[in-house]
């Protein structure tokens, strides 16, 4: 990198040519105050604080516009520059409705600290201000129009970091304000526009007046939803929780956050929490005890297992838990020797992980690859910071993005330099296509796309210099055993580099995998009533989730016992149900998708008698006698996976913190094993399709997978009060007509 | 001494049709282009005439041309700015109205010096009416080959479109229109890059005033040299001025560079009305300093001559103020106008002019004291040369000027109160 040399204020430092001289500044801790600059948002030189005086340049120049080169003289610090900002802040001011003291921002409000740092306010007041009032945009979002500095990041974040453009500047002048163009604001509601705005102008609807920032205790912590991981701030106040925030740009997403992840978590707060241990007498659920359910619990256990031997006993734990929690139903499940070890699951991981070919990546480096396959899965609905990563790489350095997929997925239809639209359950023939060249055309076919198309992909993907693979739960068997060795056959040399990130589904899929709950659920299902006459389940609630043959076949048992928030369809049916912290309420981690383990750190008490799910477990076991080599505390749990779990080696919360908040996992990658017999289980697969079934032409609506509510969001209420204005909203994303905007730079 | 150049085909009788344009030379200066100059020999013409920008900046168009990068493999641009918005000004009215031919003409041939194919003429909203009239022209163009491909035989090909503004302002502001021209919010951009580098859709873009681009046949018919000498050695050429006011023949006049303004208000416009004496001069578009009858009393109508004499020749709007007006009255007026206009981009302009409006309504009502001038003077300096566009400043201008130069008129509005201390 080349190197300059300019004088700040007197001194000289070095800095990379090309580089803007606000960072340059901010490199050196030299403060330029400044609203409109914002990392990773275009330039808009707009709310002018950070102007400063370059020598042979006649007027003022905004640093955040300016590149630093050789030779340049800068001054910050002058008479001429404090006066300046004063004067800016003072035309702020003049307008601004000064609500500190009922604002949710004050105290964390950029403006307020500016005012602080540099205004001696000449602004009497002496006139009228133009008063606004508060508008709603939707149910997550309200605007305070008077509040606004115009600095435009809420813009640039919708447009550049969502690709959404659903805000945009109305009016103008004196009037400009923030809005959009429809009767609400329609878009993925995701805040990260509230986030980004400096001040109280964009507003989170569920913590308004809730609090005041610095009456919050905000404890940094990992996103309980989808499988990105994405690292949190819960904010509580006494023992209410208030809001959730992304941290402060140190975490694996940065700023970045989905609706899920920021609105999602007020079902902790929810008065429909269970509180105390529920046992089933007389058909009726009686709260009891917990002395009382363990007892009771473990000796029915023990009379089943006693009755029709250890395989009688099914332990099923969920995606959803801790990795600590997982670590005790797996010992569990041993201690009590059954093979019915499992837990609930969307991609059949184990059979990826066997025949990884190159390593996992982290968002980090999809965001840095020159090419990107996106296969069987929606990035932007199921798995947003992945659809945000693949989209970086496209912004930043146009990366080439192929998509395949069997419906037009808003990535394709948006971004995609290439989009095969392959007919349903089409994905093995696009797979075989890229492992197998002599079958391209057949598989061009089979999928129903342009064998020119498929052709290109696959160049794309051989040819790659980086490639990230991102592969969705629609992949699946040979063909996600076949992809997952998809770096052997492309061959490996120095100057490639290539990952995989699997979209697992939810957030610790990888973990209840790495815990070993690899057991078959539906094997359990099959079984239940015949040789499994008892389940110990975790977490899952498979009769809402999987359907009424799971109702039917957790009747059949003689003994149910489930570990959850909520009553929910599957606890309504168990003899007995312990109520458990949630993710807020317990310290712990989750392993992500990128094989990153981070922290779940406990926020909050929680309301009732609730104890976190690994203490439950080993209470059971202490009570049935069984040795599972309890260990007091989540922290000495997790120093186990550390030395039992391969891949974990070393693993710690103290590791944790070090590793900036995400420590990486390893996994062995297969070890040249015939390709074969896969190849052959391949062609099986994609013999199997229909090729008669139609392309299903429907694009995926905005909020198909973002607003989908399950057991935790079914209990926040601002989504249940979303639910009329979503159902508004539907059909509004255009037919998909086969014609998609291409990339930029094309 | 009116000179009849731009102007020499007003008032013939069908005077907007091309039968008429060709028979009075026109389309003869594109047709020497293309059989004696090569692009390059077009710019130093153009250079040569000392011929500068009419939209106001008075940029030497010559150089401004010379910075369009030729071995740029985008598609350039020529876009001619027909916004006509500054307060005063009416000249390129004319110029579209009555021979619409000139500008295609002059558009054309800097299509060829600048390696362009296509071409823009951006016309403010409000001139609706002569949309049609230069389309038209385009057609008649078009149809007898000086537009299209193979112009005038050769192997030229160029060709024009005319859009419509909306009604701001600053769409007037070159950058702003390119964003108005793609379909975008008027706003202005970020410069660097400049236009001539990444303009319209990010490609090498020449803009410039109607009026610039019709003095550019007449260039070429008869040299560069013979124009510089019609004006000043800096200032070539002969410009429109729109004269406006307390006058007795308001219009717009032609007039050589380095005219005597007391002339151009005395000879040609007839003088001050109703006998009346002058007090100032808003001498180029609203967006420059005033002028007291004093500054105007000297003062030549060439760039460096205005600049000597207190102000600037801007975009020829000479708005002429007797001894009754009261300049903070004027000047009320103009704040009133940029604050409307004010696009709302940057902090200054958006709230500066805000804040300033208010001050003078609050003045203009008898409230006013005078720390609130005290607070004008202590607002405008944190807008000039604060600003992301030139609005802003050209907002200051004329509010600073006015203050200083008429202190009176501001000073018997208002009461006074002991200043309240800064800090
Ligand atoms: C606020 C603002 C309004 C402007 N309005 C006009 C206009 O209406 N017509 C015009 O020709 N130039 C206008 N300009 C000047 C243009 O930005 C630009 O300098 C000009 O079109 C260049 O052409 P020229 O070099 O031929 O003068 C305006 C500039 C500003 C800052
Ligand atoms: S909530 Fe997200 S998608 Fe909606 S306007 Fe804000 S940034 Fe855009
Ligand atoms: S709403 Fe906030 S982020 Fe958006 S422009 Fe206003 S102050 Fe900036
Ligand atoms: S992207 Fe996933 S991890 Fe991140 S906030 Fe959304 S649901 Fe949570
Ligand atoms: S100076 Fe005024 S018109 Fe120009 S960008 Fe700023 S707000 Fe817009």
């Amino acid at each position: 990198m080349e190197m300059v040399k300019l004088t700040i204020d007197g001194k000289e430092y070095e800095a990379p040519k090309g580089k803007l001289l606000i960072e340059v500044c901010k490199d050196h801790g030299i403060d330029i105050p400044s609203f409109c600059y914002y990392p990773d948002l275009t330039p808009q030189a707009a709310c002018r604080m950070c102007l400063v005086r370059i020598e042979k340049m006649p007027k003022l120049a905004t640093s955040c516009t300016v590149t630093v080169a050789d030779g340049m003289v800068v001054t910050t610090a002058s008479n001429e520059i404090l006066e300046m900002r004063k004067g800016m802040l003072d035309f702020i001011l003049g307008n601004h409705p000064l609500d500190c003291p009922v604002c949710d921002k004050g105290g964390q409000c950029e403006l307020q600290d500016m005012a602080f740092d540099h205004g001696t306010v000449y602004a009497q007041y002496a006139v009228n201000k133009n008063n606004t009032g508060e508008e709603r945009l939707s149910p997550f979002i309200a605007f305070d129009e008077q509040r606004c500095v115009r600095c435009y990041r809420c813009i640039r974040v919708c447009e550049e970091w969502m690709d959404v453009h659903a805000l945009t500047k109305i009016a103008r002048g004196t009037h400009e304000y923030i809005g959009f163009y429809g009767k609400d604001l329609s878009c993925e509601q995701c805040g990260n526009c509230v986030e980004v705005c400096p001040v109280g102008a964009l507003l989170s609807v569920d913590s308004r007046f809730k609090s005041r920032p610095w009456d919050m205790k905000e404890t940094v912590t990992t996103c309980t939803y989808c499988g990105d991981g994405c690292q949190l701030n819960l904010g509580v106040r006494g023992e209410e929780y208030v809001r959730a925030a992304s941290k402060d740009m140190t975490g694996i997403n940065g700023e970045f956050l989905c609706i899920k992840g920021r609105y999602g978590s007020a079902f902790i707060s929810s008065p429909e929490r269970l509180k105390t241990p529920l046992v089933k007498k007389n058909g009726q659920h009686v709260a009891v005890s917990w002395d009382e359910a363990l007892k009771y619990t473990a000796e029915k256990l023990a009379a089943v297992r006693k009755a029709s031997g250890d395989a009688s006993l099914a332990v099923i734990g969920s995606p959803r838990l801790t990795n600590e929690a997982n670590l005790t139903l797996a010992r569990l499940g041993k201690a009590f020797g059954t093979p019915h070890l499992t837990h609930f699951r969307k991609m059949e991981l184990g059979d990826f992980w066997k025949n990884l070919s190159a390593p996992i990546g982290t968002h980090a480096e999809v965001q840095e690859a020159t090419t990107v396959l996106v296969i069987g899965g929606d990035p932007t609905e199921e798995s947003p910071l992945t659809g945000y990563s693949v989209r970086y790489a496209e912004r930043k350095h146009d990366a080439d993005l192929l998509v395949v997929h069997s419906r037009p997925i808003k990535i394709a239809r948006r971004q995609a330099d290439r989009f095969l639209h392959i007919r349903p359950n089409a994905e093995s023939a696009i797979v075989q296509a890229l492992v197998d060249e002599a079958s391209l055309d057949q598989m061009a076919k089979t999928a129903g796309v342009p064998a020119a198309d498929l052709r290109a992909v696959r160049e794309a993907v051989h040819k790659a210099k980086n490639l990230a693979v991102v592969v969705g739960p629609q992949v699946t068997g040979a063909a996600l055993k076949a992809l997952a060795r998809l770096a052997d056959v492309i061959g490996k040399s120095d100057d490639k580099k290539m990952c995989f990130l699997p979209m697992a589904g939810y957030n610790n899929s990888v973990g209840a995998f790495d815990m070993g709950l690899t057991g078959n659920a539906a094997d359990v299902r099959e079984k239940c009533g015949q040789a499994v006459k008892a389940v110990y389940l975790v977490g899952a609630n498979p009769v809402e989730q999987y359907g009424d043959g799971w109702k039917t076949a957790l009747a059949k048992l003689d003994f149910l016992v489930v570990q959850e928030l909520f009553l929910t369809e599957t606890a309504q049916l168990a003899d007995v149900v312990f109520p458990v912290s949630s993710y807020a309420e317990q310290d712990g981690s989750f392993t992500n998708q990128a094989g990153q383990v981070q922290r779940v750190a406990r926020a909050l008490e929680g309301q009732g008698q609730l104890r976190p799910d690994w203490l439950v477990v080993q209470a059971i076991a202490k009570e049935m006698g069984l040795n599972i080599n309890a260990k007091g505390s989540a922290a000495a749990l997790l120093k186990d996976i550390g030395t039992e779990i391969s891949g974990y080696s070393g693993v710690s919360f103290a590791k944790i913190k070090e590793s900036n908040g995400a420590f990486r996992t390893s996994r062995p990658l297969a070890a040249g094993t015939a390709f074969d017999p896969i190849l052959a289980d391949l062609r099986k697969q994609t013999g199997a399709i229909d090729t008669n079934a139609q392309h299903d032409t429907r694009v995926v609506e905005q909020g198909e997978g973002l607003f989908k509510l399950g057991t935790m969001l079914n209990q926040v209420p601002t989504m249940i009060e979303a639910q009329p204005f979503w159902d508004a909203h539907k059909g509004e994303t255009a037919e998909w007509e086969g014609e998609f905007v291409a990339a930029a730079g094309d | 001494m009116e000179l009849k150049i731009l102007t020499k085909r007003f008032g013939l009788p069908n005077s907007t049709s091309i039968e008429t344009y060709l028979a009075h030379e026109g389309y003869q200066g594109l047709q020497k282009t293309l059989k004696e100059f090569t692009p390059d020999q077009v710019i130093d013409e153009v250079k040569k005439s000392a011929l500068r920008g009419r939209g106001g900046a008075g940029f030497p168009t010559g150089l401004k041309w010379s910075f369009v990068p030729k071995q740029s493999p985008k598609p350039k641009y020529v876009v001619c700015n027909a916004d006509e918005s500054e307060p005063g000004t009416c000249k390129d009215r004319p110029l579209m109205e009555y021979d619409p031919h000139q500008l295609v003409e002059g558009m054309a041939i800097a299509g060829y010096a600048l390696g362009s194919k296509r071409g823009y003429i951006y016309i403010r909203g409000e001139y609706m009416y002569i949309v049609p009239i230069l389309e038209k022209a385009i057609d008649e163009a078009r149809a007898k080959g000086y537009l299209g491909k193979n112009i005038c035989g050769s192997d030229f090909e160029f060709d024009l479109f005319v859009h419509p503004g909306a009604g701001a302002y600053i769409c007037g502001e070159e950058t702003a229109l390119l964003n108005s021209l793609e379909g975008l919010r008027g706003h202005p951009r970020i410069k660097p890059p400049f236009p001539a580098v990444a303009g319209l859709y990010g490609c090498p873009t020449v803009v410039n005033n109607v009026e610039t681009f019709t003095a550019v046949p007449h260039i070429i018919m008869k040299g560069g040299d013979w124009y510089r000498g019609l004006g000043t050695e800096k200032s070539g050429g002969s410009k429109m001025f729109s004269v406006s006011g307390h006058v007795n023949k308001p219009g717009n006049y032609e007039v050589p560079m380095g005219y005597p303004l007391m002339q151009l208000i005395n000879e040609e416009c007839g003088g001050v009305w109703k006998g009346r004496k002058l007090k100032a001069v808003i001498p180029g578009g609203s967006s420059v300093y005033i002028m007291t009858a004093q500054e105007c009393e000297n003062a030549t109508l060439d760039y460096e001559g205005m600049v000597k004499a207190g102000s600037s020749v801007g975009s020829g709007g000479v708005i002429v103020m007797d001894e009754t007006t009261d300049i903070f009255e004027t000047t009320y007026n103009l704040i009133h106008f940029y604050n409307h206009e004010s696009c709302g981009w940057c902090t200054p302009c958006r709230e500066g002019t805000d804040w300033l409006h208010k001050l003078f309504k609050k003045i203009h009502r008898g409230e006013g004291t005078t720390e609130d001038l005290r607070m004008i003077e202590r607002l405008c300096p944190n807008i000039e040369g604060r600003s992301h566009c030139p609005l802003g400043e050209a907002a200051v201008w004329p509010i600073t000027s006015a203050m200083k130069k008429f202190p009176e008129d501001f000073r018997r509005r208002v009461r006074e109160v002991e200043p309240v201390a800064a800090d």
